[in-house]
């Protein structure tokens, strides 16, 4: 824990350092500057958004030694944070007017909120999996569901070659067949739309009042594989989040970056600065 | 080595060569009355008349019964084999794992002495070289399309016996070795060699192969223990061969002897000494001579602190410095009413060096040992004494003691449930063990897709193993201590790097023989069947001069794989670590607690 702050502290100390620097030298009066405040900031902003690009380019070059990627990382979440400050600072705090403008704020916005909303799933997320006791890889976990599902189909043709008897069958192509069939969808795991675990179990409860003893066997047993289901969406869900997220702001990241470059000509060609 | 015995006329030669029969003609003739008797005169010569070592009176009765009994014998080929060779057969190769000894029963072979083999002599590469800036650049560009693609046309192929799948001399090297008397030495029926790898587990140090055809028995290192306890001659013959041989090795190359102490600021590292050096012969000798061996503990063994073998306890009188020669052993200190471990000892490491350094500078207020020390499962154990340590070490020269680690006073320890999961599952063993933080790790893969970017799109470790508390052990080669996958293999593919250590697998020379793979505790190392540029599965089959030909009838071929930190882009090594943008993986050296602590607790 003590490493822990003193290694945070370092890092924010010298963000503070260059927040305070990069403030003086952008606010302090200066006869060339205060006409030109704007260009300045933005330069400076659009060199800190190629360096954060480059953690991306960094992430596909493991061969080459260009220093660890937490190092990078870290670089990249403090520049994040500086990249906001020098955006608030290039727009002069106001809202931005016009449709081009606002199209760049607001790709802009999504680029970083995503990344805010990234860092932060990924200080919760992890330990919460932890937490679940069970370390499933991700791209197993459809095959998993396959396992599950076909012992499922297994129990429900014994159930009906043992008794005779539909009931189960029927209840399996009516509930649990969409459940086993895939992983289930995050609305429905977060809202218990249809068909979520608790009201299957709930189902099946009821039904176990209805089926002979060897049955009910089985539908203990199916109970239980729907709650090996659960745990695998629950995972699939969680380590989903973990890798998506950045699917949204990878895609806006390159996205920004034409507009940008727009920008940059078109400011150049109509404010007479070159 | 043992010295040569005069030779006798070899009676496998004018017979056909072994690997012209199949198996079960080959152990035929192997239990053959022939080779039987032979082995009888053998075992006769060497334990029939033994004197016993001094022991107890039920020891001595059980020892004098197995002999009475001709139990000897039975008893030694519960460990032993009796193994045929033919003319260029390597036995046994430099920098292999030495896991058993060799006594030749008929025939001859030769010792390659000074300069060793080369890899042209061998007639395939048995070390890969490291990528240059040029084949790191081109990664970018050419990368594989398909899993597991090999160049056929890259391979430099050992020869190999198809039945036995040994690697063979080819011949005009075989007929060159035999004519050089300088580089090397011819041992007859009733030598004895490489008992000194098998004792310390250690790789050999030398290469032997069969000079025309032999028969050898083969005793593995838990046989030759089981021989040492009963006949004191072997007993006495092994380890003074190993104190003129072994030991001289061990304390030049290992903590205090190799340490340097620079008298002069200015002088460059290579010219000063180290402290072995730095003594005369005399003063080596006594060292050598003085040295006294115990092994304590069990060969086979589970963790189980009531019963591990103490060796010494914390309080007790300084009368050694003590250095592991083979096993592992755990350093405790006592907290309230149990103990708690502080380190991991193994092979080359001491205990007891720091209180010799304090005594030596506080004669009157000596200190006990400050920490116990106990075998987990077995511990060979060389002990100098106290006196010759000060006087050389210290008085002589003035050594300043650097902490090992773990064993400092102020310590940050691992936790003991954490120690006994690590020890549970031998983890010990490591000396990369990869740990994942689970409480840091966001499951990403960025590791794996950086481990496979260093290896043609192939990653060589899976994301998934024991987990204790937070820590998951992923299933990564941890290039042990004690690598018993190299054991056995027919050409040397598996091997120890000799600059960095690791232990890594030769692509071009595995035959994909799966020996490694099954030795392999820790199912580290995976077998792959490997492709051409278009997908297919390459196929082929050795052909009668023990080399691969190509054919798309034949069996798909298969290569061992397994993490290898790297080895040939040494600057990303290990690319997993440095790929994991969260510090949520880290290849650990289990010797190194501290550091794991610190790990841990980060």
């Amino acid at each position: 824990m003590k490493q822990f702050i003193i290694r945070r502290l370092t890092q924010l100390t010298l963000f503070m350092l260059v927040m305070i620097i990069s403030t003086y030298f952008i606010y302090a009066p200066s006869p060339g500057l205060d006409d030109n405040i704007s260009f300045v900031t933005g330069w400076i902003l659009v060199a800190v958004m190629v360096a954060l690009m480059l953690f991306n380019l960094r992430k596909k070059l493991p061969f080459i030694a260009l220093l660890r990627a937490s190092t990078w990382l870290q670089f990249h979440l403090y520049a994040g944070f500086f990249c906001i400050y020098a955006f608030m600072t290039h727009i002069q705090f106001r809202i931005p007017s016009g449709v081009f403008e606002s199209i760049l704020a607001v790709i802009f916005c999504i680029v970083v909120l995503s990344g805010v909303v990234g860092i932060l799933l990924s200080r919760v997320m992890a330990p919460k999996l932890r937490a679940s006791q069970q370390e499933i890889l991700f791209e197993r976990i459809p095959s998993l569901i396959v396992n599950a599902k076909n012992n499922v189909e297994g129990l429900v043709l014994n159930a009906v070659e043992e008794s005779g008897s539909q009931v189960l069958n029927l209840f399996y192509n009516h509930h649990l067949r969409v459940y086993f069939s895939h992983p289930t969808p995050i609305l429905t795991q977060m809202f218990c739309i249809d068909s979520c675990p608790q009201k299957l179990l709930h189902a099946l409860d009821e039904l176990s009042y209805s089926v002979s003893a060897n049955e009910q066997e089985m539908v203990a047993q199916i109970a239980d594989w729907i709650k090996v289901k659960q745990d695998l969406d629950w995972h699939y869900m969680r380590q989903g989040i973990l890798k998506y997220w950045l699917f949204i702001h990878i895609p806006f990241t390159y996205a920004l970056l034409p507009v940008v470059i727009l920008h940059i000509v078109v400011v150049h060609a109509f404010t007479g600065v070159v | 080595m043992a010295s040569t015995q005069e030779k006798t006329k070899s009676e496998v030669s004018g017979r056909r060569p072994f690997s012209d029969l199949d198996p079960s003609q080959l152990q035929g003739i192997l239990d053959s009355a022939f080779y039987q008797d032979m082995l009888n005169r053998l075992l006769e010569k060497r334990f029939g008349s033994i004197s016993l070592n001094e022991g107890d009176d039920a020891e001595l009765e059980k020892k004098i019964k197995l002999i009475e009994n001709n139990e000897i014998k039975s008893s030694l080929m519960l460990d032993a084999a009796l193994r045929a060779y033919d003319d260029g057969d390597i036995i046994i190769r430099q920098g292999d794992y030495g896991h058993s000894i060799f006594i030749i029963l008929d025939g001859d072979v030769r010792v390659v002495k000074a300069p060793p083999l080369t890899d042209a002599e061998f007639g395939y590469k048995l070390h890969t070289k490291p990528r240059g800036w040029w084949k790191t650049f081109k990664i970018l560009f050419g990368q594989s399309k398909q899993p597991e693609y090999r160049n056929p046309k890259a391979y430099a192929l050992p020869v190999v016996d198809p039945h036995s799948q040994r690697a063979r001399l080819k011949p005009q090297v075989l007929e060159k070795l035999k004519n050089d008397q300088k580089r090397t030495e011819l041992m007859h029926s009733g030598g004895l060699f490489g008992e000194i790898a098998a004792l310390t587990r250690s790789e050999r140090n030398a290469t032997i192969f069969s000079d025309g055809a032999s028969v050898l028995i083969e005793i593995r290192w838990q046989g030759l223990r089981k021989l040492m306890q009963i006949d004191k001659v072997l007993k006495d013959q092994i380890e003074q061969n190993y104190r003129r041989f072994g030991l001289q090795e061990h304390l030049r190359n290992n903590p205090p002897f190799n340490q340097k102490k620079k008298t002069d600021e200015w002088a460059p590292d290579s010219l000063v000494p180290t402290a072995w050096n730095a003594l005369s012969q005399s003063q080596q000798e006594a060292l050598i001579n003085r040295a006294i061996f115990k092994t304590y503990g069990k060969l086979e063994w589970y963790r189980d602190e009531a019963t591990e073998t103490p060796i010494v306890e914390q309080g007790q009188y300084v009368e050694y410095l003590l250095m592991v020669r083979s096993g592992f052993a755990r350093v405790s200190v006592k907290l309230a009413q149990g103990l708690r471990t502080t380190a991991i000892l193994r092979r080359g490491d001491t205990f007891g060096l720091e209180e010799i350094a304090y005594n030596r500078h506080n004669s009157g207020h000596s200190k006990p040992y400050q920490r116990s020390l106990h075998a987990i499962g077995y511990a060979d154990i060389i002990a100098l004494p106290v006196y010759l340590v000060e006087e050389l070490l210290f008085e002589q020269q003035n050594l300043m003691v650097e902490t090992q680690a773990g064993l400092s006073s102020s310590v940050v320890s691992v936790e003991n449930d954490m120690m006994d999961f690590l020890i549970d599952h031998r983890f010990i063993n490591g000396t990369k063990t990869m740990l994942i933080n689970l409480d840091r790790c966001v499951r990403c893969d960025d590791c794996v897709r950086g481990c496979a970017s260093t290896h043609d799109n192939n990653p060589r470790f899976l994301r998934h193993g024991k987990v204790f508390k937070n820590i998951m052990v992923a299933n990564a080669c941890m290039h042990c201590t004690d690598a018993v996958c190299m054991i056995g293999c027919p050409t040397g593919a598996i091997q120890r790097d000799r600059e960095q250590g690791w232990v890594v697998i030769n692509d071009q020379t595995c035959i994909g023989c799966a020996t490694c793979a099954n030795s392999c505790p820790y199912d580290n190392i995976r077998m792959v069947q490997v492709r051409d540029n278009k997908g297919q599965f390459m196929r082929g089959k050795r052909d009668a001069d023990g080399n691969l030909r190509l054919d798309n009838e034949q069996d798909t071929i298969y290569k061992a794989t397994k993490c290898d930190l790297c080895i040939d882009n040494v600057q990303v090594s290990p690319a997993c670590e440095r790929a994991c943008p969260h510090d949520a993986l880290k290849r650990v050296d289990m010797r190194d607690t501290e550091a794991l602590a610190r790990w841990l607790k980060r």
